[in-house]
């Protein structure tokens, strides 16, 4: 069932996906010509907001009537829904890491493999939180009432770390390469702790107001 | 285990909203019959048919249908359901309708599916986006009658047909029940299409169900009145509920 809802919510990005790969590139650019090889991850946070929040927008189409229909229960509607943003999730990042990798060849600039992880890792964590953040938002109040607040989120998230990150003067000490001074190995055990509280809360948040709503 | 009877039965069901209720809705629609659902716009159809779905949350009452409450997995296997816009994402091809939709359906009739898509003339190659109302009515009705649900839910189906696809699917309702196992409940305001198809009509107003009885027996009941046609009778109870 699960597999069905993923390839139904997948065929819904047809339509965007020239959008985003423009955005993709956009962001990609951007974050390399600010920071090098270490501002590439930085793409990721939109991105996976825009990305993993795209099948909500057939809700004003009545497609969350269309999965009532097919007998999606509510509860799978939500799981569908995460298994979505985390697969993107997983694939994103692995395609900036291979970006970034690839720049930098091209560029003959020298990569710190665990800064450059810790980075993306880091920028990965900030996503994921940004999603759960979200998710909950769509399924309350669906994609037409939340898109303003689900889109500027990630947004003012992004903008809040780059001006903090000057604040900080930028660089490797800055707030968003901050993992640059910590252990990759503290970092993925401290994401894997906030990801555990997160996530399951951001769920059956969501699980919680997409039963309450009315069609 | 007795023979289940009837195919969807309503019994005591409310939804209050702040401007508008549900109050006590309760009727039944016996297998092999087609209900006609009557009432004016706004007047709780649609409303009605969403509890039905789950699409609403009701406050109190019961639904079954064929002798079971309602889960998801009843929704998929037994009901189709077909109102005057489809739900399927306008990107989509008529052949990615199939794609996408038939695997949630474990009893999918693919070459069912093709002969109705064939009947009905619609190309499975043209985007959802570009089909006609009608041609989306009937897309939703093929989707239906392929995965061999027995109880048909039509919401305002015929409102943007034309007098021959409206009778063109009046005959494909009266198809689907002809052996009995299927039935439809049929919520509309064109009251002339139920006059030759309909079993049983049900009539609703502010809410709250009017009546709910046997064609023969409505007839019956206003022949004195020399009221001799469906949307007479209901014309009728409409004005004697508005206090005219």
């Amino acid at each position: 069932m699960i597999k069905n809802f993923f390839f139904l919510d997948l065929s819904l990005l047809k339509g965007d996906i020239r959008r985003f790969a423009f955005f993709l590139l956009l962001l990609i650019f951007a974050g390399y010509s600010n920071m090098g090889i270490y501002g590439v991850g930085l793409g990721l946070i939109p991105n996976l907001s825009y990305l993993a929040t795209l099948p909500f927008s057939g809700g004003a189409n009545g497609l969350d009537t269309l999965y009532n229909t097919l007998g999606i229960s509510r509860a799978g509607v939500v799981r569908g829904r995460y298994v979505f943003a985390l697969i993107f999730s997983v694939l994103l990042i692995a395609f900036f890491g291979v970006v970034g990798v690839g720049l930098a060849q091209v560029t003959n600039e020298e990569i710190n493999y665990s800064i450059y992880i810790a980075i993306l890792a880091s920028n990965f964590l900030i996503a994921v939180l940004a999603l759960c953040a979200t998710l909950p938002v769509l399924f309350k109040f669906g994609y037409k009432k939340a898109r303003f607040y689900t889109t500027i989120g990630p947004m003012l998230l992004l903008i809040m770390l780059l001006m903090l990150n000057n604040f900080f003067g930028g660089g490797t000490g800055s707030v968003l390469l901050m993992p640059a001074d910590i252990e990759v190995f503290s970092l993925l055990l401290l994401g894997v702790a906030i990801l555990l509280v997160s996530l399951p809360s951001s769920y059956f948040l969501s699980v919680y107001f997409y039963k309450k709503r009315d069609f | 285990m007795p023979e289940i009877k009837t195919a969807l039965e309503l019994k005591g069901v409310s939804k209050k909203y702040k401007n508008f209720s549900l109050d006590n809705i309760s009727y039944k629609i016996p297998k092999g019959a087609i209900m006609g659902f009557v009432g004016s716009n706004g007047a709780g159809k649609t409303t009605t048919i969403k509890s039905i779905l789950g699409l609403v949350a009701v406050d109190s009452g019961e639904i079954t249908v064929f002798g079971e409450q309602i889960l998801p997995s009843t929704i998929r296997e037994k009901i189709g359901i077909v109102t005057d816009k489809s739900h399927y994402d306008e990107s989509w091809t008529v052949a990615d309708v199939e794609k996408y939709v038939s695997p949630f359906f474990p009893q999918w009739n693919k070459s069912k599916f093709d002969s109705y898509i064939n009947r009905f003339e619609i190309s499975k190659s043209k985007k959802v986006s570009e089909l006609s109302a009608g041609m989306e009515t009937k897309l939703m009705l093929a989707v239906a009658l392929a995965h061999e649900a027995n109880l048909l839910i039509l919401d305002e189906p015929t409102a943007t047909l034309d007098p021959m696809a409206r009778d063109d699917l009046c005959n494909q309702l009266l198809e689907f029940v002809a052996d009995g196992e299927n039935s439809v409940l049929f919520s509309t305001h064109i009251v002339s299409d139920l006059e030759k198809i309909s079993d049983y009509i049900t009539f609703i107003m502010d809410g709250r169900i009017v009546f709910s009885k046997s064609k023969e027996d409505l007839l019956a009941e206003n022949s004195s009145k020399d009221i001799t046609t469906l949307e007479g009778i209901i014309l009728e109870y409409y004005k004697e509920g508005r206090g005219h």
